[in-house]
């Protein structure tokens, strides 16, 4: 009874989680101190990068607060009469979101994304660089960013996986080409000396368009790609990207995915739920830190390790872009600088250290928590790589749609007649517009619906061509009769069997909000082997189970169990937020 | 009334006026001057602005106080009267060609401090590419370059390309790094048009254009947090190494480029038709104060050396840097002279 406490409890903090991080994949928490700004105080906003909050959270407000005591916390000196104090307002945001509304402040002022700080830190200054392509003018001057704190992206895996691989190749330097041995071995993880481990690899990464880890993870692939390809340049072209054969190598490295998300902050949680779920993840450093040291929701079975890929990454710097646009006055710019010299005093570089960052003051010496206990080296990287051209970067995220892994999605949706209460069928089919939305039109999609019996209304078909048909569909559901739910979840995963192995991530994404009570040929032990039984293919069946509505003890246990049959966690969903929870599984694809 | 009296009140009324003057000037709020400062001397200047404050220095009766900014070439070059600060203390005279004619730009004082262009690269690297008997400078650097990967010098693969770090061309450093360039390719004390826009040099920077590393911060920190692995050798400022020595210790060779630059500081005014007299007075206040023995004697703390190239060997950061490679004695190099603003602008695009 504990454990399913537990675990529910789990459960429900990662959905809790997961959906405040989604909210809206843009910003997510003001740094609301309390504090207001003295007279005369010249005030200035920064959007942080999200993994910043932490630190930002005690670096602003003992900022502001020297000042409100008349002294300049940078050079420790009273104000001088005259000399006006700063303020300054912070709050956190998804990088490639915030890129995107403050380059549409500058070029679409009335769209819905749009944001004016003073200073934008995103995690890695490709951002800045973008955001000057895209508005073709200096929005950020390149010669003045500020770095404010190291952490290389890294691809977080168990450490029984790496010590495995390393083992069985012979050397300690591995990077993608290695984990693609993996994939490409008969047996997977079993010809690596791990003779209980899943045959596939499963790997995860977030979306380039919002997340850095992702953005530099792509860029990064293509490096690896195009060097297998013979290239032996010093930074990507877009004749490079633009290769086929580089993206076939890009392909080959997504085909290791798992599933998709929007940003880190879900993909640690996942992570952290074991190597059944995942074998590595990218990550920034100091997530796998805060990982090993036990600060996640979950606690990792095992030690969690950062592989450096010896293709190169790329360090995300935190810089301080200063913005320069008509809503930051030459006041405002100075007292930027000014609040960027604190954050490099090596008083707050040492606590931005505690949170698994790496200083960028030099002279600054790496500390606590770089112990190899927590999974890192202190020597890092084993390289690096140079930054392309915006417009190379560019080509990189549009590219994203052609080389990513696709997939396969039957929705399987409850249309019994307890659906009729508090709205919930109407709420889930508007939640299940937005996630159509949400896909790229190059997924495979079907929908099917259950009550007393099971009916497949559109086959699995390219969304680009059914999409009207699905959404037809969807519009003209009606509650009636009971819950075949076993019924329905056998048959479908059947279909999606039937269409044979793919090199696509086959879901079924299962909406139910009562237990079965129509079955009549299949029981939950049906669901959970027919489940289990494509465990070993290259792309085993995925089943997320999003409970809904007012849940008794009983229909948990059972979407648990359901869950743990293909590794994955049930979500929580209600009226009122079905549309955020299937917007938040749709990022997977 | 006697007259022994009547002297007493009199100069008694003369101190009266004086306290009373010197109070009302002291009481009321200070003119601030905003002055714009290069980043290579902002610490330094912050320094001495906060002790000349300190001073309530009173010009035509009003108390004076100076405001540091920190800005770029880039952001004084582009003032307009509505935008300008008081003054500028800029990084180099290379830049007066580039001077807009409508800027009204008066020089206070021509230097108040120095710093030269120096080499740093990891030992490693600098073996590898002067192993053949080469100097650390452009030459060897460029044939690296063209060479372009560390496994061609029996490195392994790991190590990856040959990057290059120079400071960005809209900076003083960075500008004053590619006429270093250029004017050792020429082996001439100035910067001619025609070699820089000759085929022959465009073949000869090709490689080392291709090799400077975009890492988009701070070079001084990726160098020093990144290491080797980013940028194998750079081209910055004596005063940023001399003051960074500590996370680089005896990892880096240094070495003095043999056509380098002098970055001597110059204070301009802005003075136009609503510049006051005043104005005009505490800026020359304040870049007389810049130039008094105090001030000049604290540049080595910052790693700059007083105008003319002098540096206090005594001091704690030029002593330090003797270990590595640095002298207080300036070694023999060609300083390369001002070109003129077309030449300017071909060298600053060289990196386009």
């Amino acid at each position: 009874m504990l454990r399913r406490r537990l675990f529910l409890g789990m459960a429900l903090a990662l959905v809790g989680l997961s959906l405040t991080a989604c909210d809206g994949g843009g910003s997510s928490g003001d740094n609301n101190t309390g504090q207001s700004a003295p007279a005369n105080a010249i005030e200035i906003s920064i959007i942080y990068a999200p993994e910043s909050a932490d630190y930002m959270k005690t670096i602003i407000p003992a900022f502001n607060d020297s000042f409100a005591r008349g002294v300049n916390p940078v050079t420790g000196q009273r104000l001088a009469s005259g000399e006006r104090p700063i303020f300054v307002t912070g709050r956190d945001g998804s990088s490639g979101t915030i890129m995107q509304a403050i380059v549409n402040a500058v070029t679409a002022p009335t769209a819905e994304n749009v944001e004016r700080p003073t200073i934008f830190q995103p995690s890695v200054s490709h951002w800045l660089a973008l955001a000057n392509h895209l508005t073709r003018r200096e929005l950020f001057n390149l010669a003045e960013i500020i770095p404010t704190a190291n952490a290389p992206v890294v691809m977080a895996i168990w450490e029984s996986r790496l010590r495995a691989i390393q083992q069985t190749v012979g050397y300690e330097d591995i990077g993608w080409e290695e984990l693609l041995m993996v994939f490409d071995a008969p047996n997977g993880w079993q010809d690596f000396g791990l003779p209980n481990a899943r045959r596939t690899v499963f790997y995860g990464h977030t979306d380039p368009f919002v997340s850095s880890t992702g953005l530099s993870t792509l860029i990064a692939t293509y490096y690896a790609a195009a060097r297998k390809d013979g290239f032996t340049g010093r930074r990507l072209t877009l004749d490079v990207v633009e290769d086929e054969d580089v993206r076939a190598g890009v392909r080959r490295i997504e085909s290791l995915i798992r599933h998709y998300s929007r940003r880190t902050t879900e993909f640690k949680n996942y992570i952290a739920q074991g190597p059944s779920y995942l074998d590595f993840v990218a990550l920034e450093e100091n997530d796998l830190i805060a990982i090993n040291r036990g600060l996640t929701e979950y606690q990792p079975p095992e030690r969690l390790v950062a592989l450096y890929p010896k293709e190169g990454t790329f360090y995300h710097e935190h810089p301080f872009g200063i913005v320069n646009a008509n809503w930051v006055s030459d006041e405002q710019r100075a007292a930027a600088r000014v609040f960027a010299d604190y954050v490099l005093l090596p008083e707050q570089q040492k606590l931005i250290m505690s949170f698994g960052f790496r200083p960028v003051t030099p002279g600054v010496e790496l500390g606590f928590p770089f112990e190899e206990q927590f999974g890192v080296t202190v020597e890092g990287p084993k390289a690096l790589l140079d930054v392309p051209d915006p417009a190379v970067i560019v080509a990189i995220q549009n590219s994203w749609e052609f080389v990513k892994k696709t997939a396969d999605i039957l929705l399987l949706i409850d249309v019994s007649g307890s659906m009729a209460q508090e709205g919930r069928l109407e709420q889930a089919k508007i939640g299940a517009l937005a996630f159509l939305d949400r896909l790229d039109s190059n997924n495979r999609v079907g929908l099917s619906v259950f009550s007393d019996t099971v009916r497949p209304i559109v086959p699995l078909g390219q969304l680009e061509s059914n999409k009207a048909e699905l959404q037809n569909a969807i519009r003209n559901l009606r509650p009636e009769g009971g819950t075949a739910l076993y019924d329905g979840l056998v048959e479908t995963i059947q279909v999606m069997n039937a269409e044979g192995q793919s090199d696509r991530i086959r879901a079924v994404l299962l909406l139910s909000d009562g237990e079965d009570t129509q079955s009549t040929r299949y029981r939950l032990d049906d669901v959970e082997r027919i489940i289990r039984e494509t465990r070993n293919d290259l792309n085993p069946v995925i089943v997320v189970p999003i409970g809904y509505g007012t849940l008794s003890d009983s229909l948990i246990r059972v979407l648990q169990r359901i869950a743990n049959a293909s590794n994955t966690t049930w979500q929580s969903g209600d009226p009122s937020n079905i549309t955020r929870v299937l917007e938040l599984i749709s990022s997977f694809f | 009334m006697r007259r022994s009296t009547l002297v007493f009140i009199f100069f008694g009324l003369i101190f009266a006026t004086l306290v009373a003057a010197n109070y009302v000037a002291t009481s009321q709020p200070p003119i601030i001057l905003r002055v714009a400062v290069d980043p290579l001397v902002e610490a330094w200047v912050s320094r001495a602005a906060l002790a000349f404050n300190a001073q309530d220095t009173t010009i035509s009766g009003a108390r004076v106080s100076i405001s540091v900014v920190k800005q770029t070439e880039a952001e004084a070059l582009a003032w307009t009267p509505t935008t300008r600060h008081d003054g500028w203390i800029a990084a180099s005279r290379l830049f007066e060609p580039s001077f807009n004619p409508s800027q009204p730009f008066r020089p206070l004082a021509e230097s108040l401090a120095e710093t030269v262009l120096v080499w740093g690269g990891w030992q490693e690297y600098v073996q590898a590419i002067t192993q053949d008997g080469l100097t650390f400078d452009w030459q060897a650097v460029q044939a690296a370059a063209k060479v372009e990967t560390w496994e061609r010098f029996g490195m392994s693969a790991l190590r990856g390309n040959v990057f290059l770090g120079l400071p960005p061309a809209s900076t003083s450093s960075g500008y004053a790094a590619l006429l270093s360039a250029a004017a050792s390719y020429s082996q001439l004390d100035n910067v001619r048009r025609d070699v820089v826009g000759s085929v022959a040099f465009s073949e000869w920077f090709a490689p080392l254009k291709l090799a400077v590393g975009r890492p988009n911060v701070s070079l001084i920190s990726t160098l020093a947090t990144q290491g080797a692995k980013r940028i194998n050798f750079a081209l910055l400022t004596e005063a940023e190494w001399l003051t960074n020595l500590n996370a680089f210790q005896d990892k880096l060779v240094y070495a003095y480029p043999a056509y380098n630059v002098r970055l001597d500081f110059p204070f301009y005014i802005w003075d136009d038709a609503n510049t006051t007299p005043t104005q005009r007075d505490s800026l020359r206040a304040f870049a007389d104060f810049l130039r008094r023995e105090e001030q000049q004697r604290l540049l080595a703390t910052y790693g700059l050396r007083r105008p003319g190239g002098q540096a206090d060997a005594s001091d704690a950061t030029f002593r330090q840097g003797q270990a590595y490679g640095f002298s207080a004695e300036l070694p023999r190099m060609t300083f390369i002279s001002t070109p003129d603003r077309t030449t300017a602008d071909s060298v600053i695009r060289l990196l386009n």
